[in-house]
């Protein structure tokens, strides 16, 4: 994946695509949008590919672009996202193998995140970056790092807590 | 719920992206890049042309004051202001490219582009100037105010050129709208305010 041609550019969106929509999903919280976000990441990198492929981990930088993006839509639709409480995939449409209605309530929470929350929360504990990295991508400090993932974690356990324990005791 | 059941539940919660068939990512990703150069082609030769128009402006002013000697383009700063229009977007295709994805059952949308030209004081992280859209007396969305600068920043170049999605209400039957759109930059240049008559799409 090196060279920097448009087709290694292809190649990696092919190859890239489905763990990069897995992040855009959680940074969004719905598919629509994550889609978006995703195609608007690659849009901007493409014009730099020869670049970034020549990256150890092209990932890194797109991850970066994708949390910038997320950064400035939420900034510039804010009033309008913070009244969305539907949660896609809820009820009957969420897949049931994956604990569904336990897993909605956490969707809902991480919607709902403040976004500096919400973003150190997937970096930190789904893209399993260190604080330090998860600082760098998020352009604040390892300090605020530590507070902003910290409260984001309590604010998705208080929220999925009940239900979660009900659920792991009817198992 | 320890950290490791955060860890847990957030994968989970990717995954359902899985579920989402998408048609055609590649195609569509080249398309938005054509498209992203297209216009920061256009940006750039607003800004280009604003230039050439100041410079032909100093050009005609010192000829007149130093009439007989050479005539010299006096390196000058920009002036700060900026030159603000707001219109409905009427042509289908550009419409549905401004149109949110999903912003609920039985919602009309007006797509509205507005675009500043001209200089702005720098701001800190973010755009030199914030938009604010309000549907008088039932809703608004963006930024009000102006964008946080620091006192004396220098002045940069404005060419914003962007779609702005109006969404009317399922319940509300009207055909027409006034929405007040307000771009503003920090001082000296402040708040430029337009009204527009909109004409709402009929449901469906």
């Amino acid at each position: 994946m090196r060279g920097g041609a448009v087709e290694d550019f292809d190649a990696y969106v092919r190859a890239s695509g489905p763990r990069l929509a897995r992040l855009a999903f959680l940074l969004t919280g719905d598919h629509d949008t994550a889609e978006d976000l995703l195609q608007t990441a690659y849009a901007k990198v493409l014009p730099r590919w020869r670049q970034v492929s020549a990256y150890e981990d092209p990932d890194a930088y797109l991850r970066r672009v994708m949390v910038n993006t997320r950064t400035s839509w939420w900034r510039r639709h804010r009033g309008r996202e913070s009244l969305r409480s539907e949660v896609p995939d809820a009820g009957g449409g969420a897949d049931p193998a994956d604990g569904g209605a336990a897993l909605d309530e956490v969707l809902r929470a991480l919607r709902a995140l403040p976004r500096r929350q919400q973003v150190a929360v997937v970096l930190r504990h789904y893209c399993d970056l260190s604080e330090a990295e998860t600082a760098a991508v998020m352009g604040i400090s390892v300090g605020g790092v530590k507070s902003q993932a910290s409260k984001g974690v309590a604010a998705l356990r208080a929220a999925a807590g009940p239900r979660a324990t009900n659920e792991e005791a009817a198992r | 719920m320890n950290d490791d059941d955060v860890s847990c539940a957030l994968d989970l919660l990717a995954r359902r992206a899985d579920h989402r068939a998408v048609m055609d990512r590649l195609g569509a990703v080249h398309r938005r890049a054509r498209r992203r150069a297209r216009v920061r082609a256009a940006g750039v030769a607003t800004g280009v042309t604003l230039l050439v128009a100041a410079a032909g402006t100093l050009v005609t002013l010192d000829s007149g004051a130093l009439r007989g000697s050479e005539p010299a383009v006096v390196p000058t700063l920009p002036v700060p202001g900026l030159r603000v229009s707001v219109e409905q977007v009427t042509d289908p295709a550009v419409a549905t490219a401004g149109l949110s994805r999903y912003e609920g059952t039985g919602t009309r949308q007006v797509v509205l582009r507005v675009r500043a030209d001209g200089f702005a004081p720098e701001a800190e992280g973010s755009s030199p100037v914030a938009i604010y859209v309000e549907r008088a007396g039932k809703e608004s969305s963006g930024t009000p105010g102006a964008p946080p600068c620091e006192p004396g920043a220098a002045l940069v170049p404005v060419a914003f050129d962007e779609l702005v999605t109006v969404v009317v209400g399922g319940a509300e039957t009207q055909a027409t709208d006034e929405v007040v759109v307000s771009v503003t930059a920090c001082d000296p240049v402040g708040a430029q305010t337009r009204t527009v008559t909109v004409t709402v799409p009929p449901g469906g």
